[in-house]
């Protein structure tokens, strides 16, 4: 062993660290033969001698009791906070019903977008018997074939077609509406009339009894009996708020 | 309570965590002479480490969760705490230098009254002297291996276990130590060699 590899474990043999017993004797016998390193050894073991006495003297050293009690007061405090806080399973019910509401939100609004044309008719029918009771009505002749001959491919729009078509339920009970006041009448759905779509019709409006003549009818895009083509038919008109015409229905 | 004495340090953390100040009393007791002591030789102010001493358990107390049983054992998790700690307050009470105070019964408040030994009074001086000087070139000492030295000769942990707490090396324990006793020497060295001189010197003034 030379004096370098004595050095790097003269801290281990002076502080009786354990070593390899061959490596101990091989230092032990270099420390021997040199005196620096003898001397060397002898420095560290003062030095560990003086560091355990430091140690030893400070042995009985602790913390004064008062430092116990606060931290024992505050676990007490912290434990007496965790009772009075809410548990966990509350948070869970309080998301899950968070979560219901949500769930049950959309389905509301999902249900309403279904059904865009609900309100506006039910609108329509509250406001009829009022227009209804300004404007005389025409009982002119009947027509036996009308809704056969208002044929759903006449509509221009397809797509307003479809957007009118799906609340029929609701246009029954517009009929059932004007049939109360008028028991001997048959009406038809509310066709839409141009371009008209769906939108437009919630926008509720007047409904006004009229009588036209055939050609007019062929005028708005539906197809007629031509053998009839000078009769007129009666139909009541929904008129928008700007004053044209939205939809119609006929009567018979 | 006899019983919650046997327990290993993580059993009774698993104890605390349940809410048991039993498990907190006790682990007090176990670990909390180490803490203090090693705030007392980092710092030298026994207010010092009486706070780092509270503030330590108050970790273990609030936030316990950073343990992790795996990378260390709690006496490893408290020192590195503890550390953290110190060095922090250190930093902060660097800006102020302290007043000289002088105890009524003029002893050194640092030094326990168990120095006072059953020898004679010329050795429990210089034993007093000696240890004395210690403690001011362990103070001395630069904080990165006044900790080494701390931790592995006045604690007595291993090597591995301060690895632990300083979050390093084995090999940097290691180097850290060799330097730090090295300097340790050195500003011991000239204090033996005055103690010698002035030995002398009253030997022949007593002779004279």
């Amino acid at each position: 062993m030379n004096c370098q590899s004595f050095e790097n474990i003269v801290n281990d043999l002076a502080r009786e660290q354990l070593i390899e017993a061959a490596l101990r004797e091989e230092a032990l016998h270099h420390s021997s033969d040199c005196a620096t390193c003898a001397a060397r050894l002898s420095d560290e073991r003062s030095l560990t001698a003086s560091l355990r006495a430091l140690a030893l003297e400070m042995n009985s050293a602790s913390a004064p009791e008062r430092v116990e009690s606060f931290l024992l007061a505050a676990f007490n405090e912290q434990q007496l906070s965790w009772q009075a806080r809410p548990k966990r399973w509350n948070y869970l019910t309080t998301a899950a019903a968070a979560v219901l509401l949500v769930a049950f939100g959309i389905g509301v609004a999902a249900w309403n977008l279904r059904t865009p044309l609900k309100p506006a008719v039910e609108n329509v029918v509250a406001s009829a018997p009022h227009v209804e009771a300004t404007v005389p009505v025409v009982n002119g002749s009947k027509e036996a074939s009308l809704s056969p001959r208002v044929k759903p491919e006449a509509v221009p729009n397809s797509k307003v077609r479809r957007r009118a078509v799906r609340p029929r339920a609701t246009n029954a009970q517009l009929a059932t509406t004007s049939a109360s006041l008028s028991e001997t009448e048959v009406v038809s759905d509310f066709m839409p009339i141009g371009y008209v779509n769906s939108a437009s019709l919630q926008d509720g409006g007047s409904v006004v009894r009229v009588e036209l003549p055939r050609s007019t009818i062929v005028s708005m895009g539906f197809a007629v009996n031509m053998d009839r083509y000078s009769e007129r038919v009666k139909a009541d008109v929904l008129m928008g708020a700007d004053g044209l015409a939205r939809a119609i229905r006929f009567v018979q | 309570m006899e019983t919650i004495k046997a327990f290993s340090d993580c059993e009774l953390l698993r104890l605390l965590r349940g809410g048991d100040p039993n498990a907190l009393a006790t682990l007090y007791q176990r670990r909390q002479r180490g803490i203090y002591r090693f705030a007392l030789q980092m710092s030298g102010s026994t207010s010092i480490a009486e706070d780092i001493t509270q503030e330590v358990f108050l970790v273990l107390i609030h936030d316990n969760s950073n343990f992790d049983e795996t990378r260390g054992s709690l006496n490893s998790f408290l020192f590195g705490v503890a550390r953290n700690h110190v060095l922090r307050r250190l930093q902060r009470e660097r800006f102020y230098s302290p007043l000289e105070t002088k105890d009524t019964d003029g002893g050194d408040p640092l030094l326990p009254q168990a120095l006072v030994t059953k020898d004679g009074p010329l050795d429990e001086l210089s034993r007093t002297e000696t240890i004395e000087s210690v403690r001011k070139a362990v103070l001395a000492l630069p904080e990165r291996y006044r900790e080494v030295v701390v931790l592995c000769d006045l604690q007595e942990l291993s090597y591995a276990e301060t690895a632990a707490v300083l979050g390093c090396a084995v090999g940097t324990v290691r180097s850290r130590l060799h330097r730090g006793r090295t300097l340790l020497s050195n500003k011991l060295r000239p204090a033996a060699k005055e103690e010698t001189t002035s030995a002398a010197m009253n030997s022949t003034r007593c002779f004279a």
